[in-house]
């Protein structure tokens, strides 16, 4: 026998990994749990009306074409945007409600380091009375800045203004982390449209926000992954690291 | 869309900011600036046109000014016009009459304004003229165009300028009218493409007596080769007109013809717009104010009625949670444009022009007061909520379960995606008699994606066994052993629904690159009997796996998938089982058998059997386990296998011995000679 040798070179355990995104998810999930939210996941092909018409965007408005949407000759269509959700949630929760949706998204995008076709978003709702962009902004202000004090990523937030049909006022929330010179678009939000609030049968008494987050963008800052085509490849090397 | 800084201080005389600072507070206000780019001595600031799609009015440097007036507090002003030099007085208007007819639906074409100018000398364009269109990216063509373009970037609205002579010859009148194409009517365009126009298409075209008139440009696109202005042309009409922006972005698409006054026409122009810009053209070319008499408009739809909006200061205050007073909303508002009419202290009636079609009720003012107030500034708050939690989602709580278990039996999670080809599509994975196997379930065509990404990804996928299995391979190149799963939402077509059902799929999929691949099919079996036991089901515990099939790749590989709604309903804690308080007595048998003769069977017969024996302690055989199994070569020969069965016996209140558990050993020995034609070893 040989004598002890304390200095062995020892590997690391082959143990299984769930992947980042899912990691991501869940852990983003909870802290809106944490904060009040039901989670719910999204169905993957909706019909126009859920993605388009009870969301305000008209016939052949041009707004339509600043998603590349994919379709299906049978015309349903694989969701652009997890507000698919949107009028589902205004038709099956009675107010004031909160939740947030969790769906797998696609728009027919050429794959490259920062552009996929198939993508993951985390859709919110809140709607109750007299909801204020104030309560949006710090609503999501929050999340974002616990989920950055989660990850230690010492992230500065700022709020532009921006345009979706869905939502009056738009806004977006963009974070930066220390030694980043651009800007990351993180959260698109804003106060849910009255065409919206209309469309799923509730009465203007009724008002609230709305945003989606993109789970891997902000999986690839956690991480510091430079490529999102690693996100799909099924690599282990690229898997057995998170 | 471009903004020149240079032109922004004509509408902003008072601006000191430089080009950083401005783009610094138009990100806030209104869009990010993407670029600041240097041209000669000026700079452009670039947005984005699709962050611009819901203000068309912002294709001009007129509003994009004012925005940046608004945003900066600063003073925004109309500048002079500036005359061309060369000879300007000499443009007069013209003894040709010029008559105007929309021959469209008033929706198609709701006004269309319209001069004759004579005495045009066709020339280069002044250098200060050239270098503002440079900067737009437009090159200069003549003093005419030029113009045409200038008032285009200036104020949003296209203009088209015609050689008035070759339209019209010898005539005393100039009849333009619109209209829709004719079916096969032909047009050559300014670019020397010929089009094919349908009746869906909408033309100007000039009217010669009875005779059909000939289309002179594609509207709201581009202008006919056959009437363009040249170094000879000595007379010109100018067009200045509005257009339905679906229609013209239908003709656009259809065509594939893009030029900046269809990009401008297709987000919708005020139509206020075209009898200004027309006017100001004019003064630019012949420096005169007075040949505005000459205009011909024609308004076919009358001018939308205004839309007022009230508004509360203190209303606008509680929802952005600022503490403004009236004053300064007002000064908002003004700065954008709006006209604003106070009621009393608090309240006032705010009345929307007519380049703000997108305001329509006031959570659109919230949001111009917000965003010129900047939302950076807005003190956040937080809605009070229930203390209860918020309802459990178990489907999803059942997939995080699974994800921690699968991780601990080394499994690796990836996600592939939901596109296949044709191949694959329809395929599921279906259980008969307990084996999995891929079958065609679906007609590929109730899952084909009409505009694909690519050929390959041409439809949606109806399992995850297949792209888990390619991504299986491409891992198969690197690693000896390993386990993939993947949890996610397939498509299975339901018939006459347009949605289809969406199950929720566990898939498992387990490589091994060499060795016996019945110990490959076992550890898979392993993993998956052990995450139902860890869920506490005891349903599916017999399914057999997918054997998937290697064309290249060495070595084995199995796979299982299940929709998740199955396991939903069986997923329960884990019961406490009695321990019992004395050990287990185990007996071996070892015995070769035929070579086909599967085990799983062979031990449920035994146990079969032993139920139906009289024989005391029968009941105690708690468990048959498989210890070894093995084949020398001279078994190989024989077609035999060797396998050891290891008997468990558990009494609830005392230790069974040896001589009370033999017996039935060597009974199961017998059935096994008997029955199995074994040889014991």
């Amino acid at each position: 026998m040989l004598p002890l040798d304390k200095t062995l070179p020892a590997p690391l355990k082959p143990i299984g990994h769930s992947h980042p995104i899912n990691q991501t998810y869940t852990t983003v999930a909870e802290i809106f749990r944490e904060m009040g939210f039901e989670l719910l996941q999204a169905r993957m092909v909706n019909d126009d009306n859920a993605v388009f018409s009870t969301l305000n965007f008209q016939k052949n408005h041009p707004a339509r074409d600043l998603m590349d949407t994919f379709y299906l000759d049978s015309g349903a269509i694989p969701i652009p945007h997890t507000s698919s959700m949107q009028n589902w949630l205004l038709t099956h929760r009675q107010p004031p409600f909160a939740a947030v949706i969790a769906g797998r998204c696609f728009r027919s995008e050429k794959l490259d380091p920062t552009h996929e076709h198939t993508f993951y978003q985390l859709e919110g709702m809140y709607v109750n009375q007299n909801v204020r962009v104030s309560d949006l902004i710090g609503t999501l202000k929050t999340a974002a800045t616990t989920i950055s004090n989660r990850y230690q990523l010492d992230l500065e937030l700022k709020v532009l203004t921006t345009y979706f049909p869905f939502v009056e006022p738009g806004i977006e929330i963009l974070a930066r982390k220390p030694g980043m010179d651009k800007w990351l678009e993180l959260i698109p939000a804003g106060m849910i449209h009255p065409q919206v609030i209309k469309a799923g049968g509730l009465d203007a008494s009724w008002n609230g926000f709305a945003w989606a987050i993109g789970i891997d963008r902000l999986t690839m800052l956690i991480h510091g992954i430079t490529d999102l085509r690693w996100l799909h490849s099924g690599d282990l090397r690229f898997l057995q690291q998170f | 869309m471009k903004l020149s800084y240079n032109w922004l201080k004509e509408f902003v005389p008072s601006l000191t900011e430089t080009p950083a600072q401005i783009a610094e507070s138009l990100s806030h206000s209104l869009a990010e600036v993407e670029s600041i780019t240097p041209v000669g001595a000026d700079f452009a600031l670039e947005i984005e046109n699709k962050a611009l799609s819901h203000r068309g009015d912002l294709f001009s440097q007129t509003e994009l000014s004012r925005e940046v007036a608004a945003s900066l507090s600063r003073k925004f002003e109309q500048p002079s016009i500036t005359h061309l030099p060369s000879n300007p007085k000499s443009i007069t208007g013209s003894s040709t009459q010029l008559q105007i007819e929309i021959n469209t639906d008033a929706d198609l074409t709701p006004r269309y304004s319209g001069i004759i100018l004579d005495h045009i000398q066709v020339g280069p364009s002044p250098k200060w003229l050239v270098d503002r269109l440079l900067i737009h990216g437009l090159r200069s063509i003549n003093n005419v165009v030029d113009v045409t373009n200038y008032i285009m970037l200036k104020y949003g609205q296209p203009l088209h300028a015609f050689d008035a002579t070759e339209l019209n010859p010898a005539n005393a009148t100039l009849t333009i009218e619109t209209r829709p194409a004719r079916t096969n009517e032909t047009l050559v365009l300014l670019n020397g493409q010929t089009v094919n126009l349908t009746t869906d298409d909408l033309v100007v075209a000039k009217m010669t007596g009875d005779q059909p008139s000939t289309a002179i440009a594609l509207a709201g696109i581009m202008g006919g080769d056959a009437a363009q202005i040249s170094e000879q042309t000595t007379q010109i009409l100018l067009e200045s007109a509005n257009f339905n922006m679906y229609a013209i972005r239908a003709t656009s698409r259809r065509h594939g013809l893009r030029s900046e006054a269809s990009l401008r026409f297709e987000k919708g122009i005020d139509p206020n717009l075209t009898l200004f810009a027309l006017l100001e053209a004019t003064e630019m070319l012949s420096g005169s104010s007075e040949l505005n008499t000459n205009v011909v408009d024609n308004v076919s739809k009358p001018p939308l009625k205004e839309t007022t909006i009230k508004l509360n200061a203190d209303e606008i205050n509680y929802y952005l949670n600022t503490t403004q007073n009236p004053e300064q909303i007002i000064n908002t508002l003004v700065a954008l444009d709006f006209n604003v009419d106070i009621l009393t202290e608090k309240t006032f009636s705010v009345t929307i022009p007519s380049h703000r079609p997108d305001v329509k009720q006031k959570e659109d003012l919230y949001e111009e007061i917000g965003r010129i107030y900047d939302y950076n500034k807005i003190v956040p708050t937080l809605p009070q909520r229930k203390l209860a939690p918020p309802i459990d989602n178990s489907m999803w709580q059942l997939k995080n379960s699974i994800r921690q278990l699968m991780n601990q039996l080394g499994g690796n999670e990836v996600l592939t995606y939901s596109f296949t080809d044709q191949a694959n599509a329809g395929i599921i994975s279906v259980l008969t008699d307990n084996e999995l196997a891929l079958t065609q379930q679906f007609e590929p065509s109730l899952l084909k994606i009409t505009n694909p990404i690519a050929p390959e990804f041409g439809y949606l996928r109806s399992s995850i066994i297949p792209s888990l299995t390619a991504v299986t391979l491409e891992n198969a190149k690197r690693f000896k052993e390993f386990t993939l799963y993947e949890v996610g939402l397939v498509t299975h077509p339901v018939l006459n629904k347009t949605l289809p059902d969406e199950p929720h799929l566990l898939s498992i999929i387990h490589y091994t690159s060499q060795g016996d691949p019945n110990q490959s099919l076992v550890a898979l079996k392993s993993t998956w009997l052990t995450l139902l036991n860890q869920l506490g089901i005891n349903q599916f515990l017999d399914w057999q796996p997918l054997l998937i099939p290697l064309s290249e790749t060495p070595g084995t590989c199995f796979g299982y998938e299940i929709d998740l709604r199955q396991i939903l309903p069986l997923w329960q804690a884990l019961q406490f089982q009695p321990i019992a308080l004395h050990p287990t007595t185990f007996q071996d048998l070892s015995f070769k058998i035929d070579a086909n003769q599967p085990v799983g069977p062979l031990i449920e017969s035994i146990l079969e059997f032993v139920s139906h024996r009289p024989l005391p302690n029968a009941a105690y055989l708690i468990r048959i386990s498989l210890i070894d199994l093995f084949q020398n070569e001279q078994m190989q020969t024989q077609n035999e296998k060797s396998l050891t069965l290891r008997l468990e016996f558990q009494h609830p209140t005392q230790s069974l011995s040896d001589a009370e558990v033999t017996p039935i050993r060597e009974d199961i020995q017998q059935y096994l000679i008997d029955q199995h034609h074994a040889t014991i070893r």
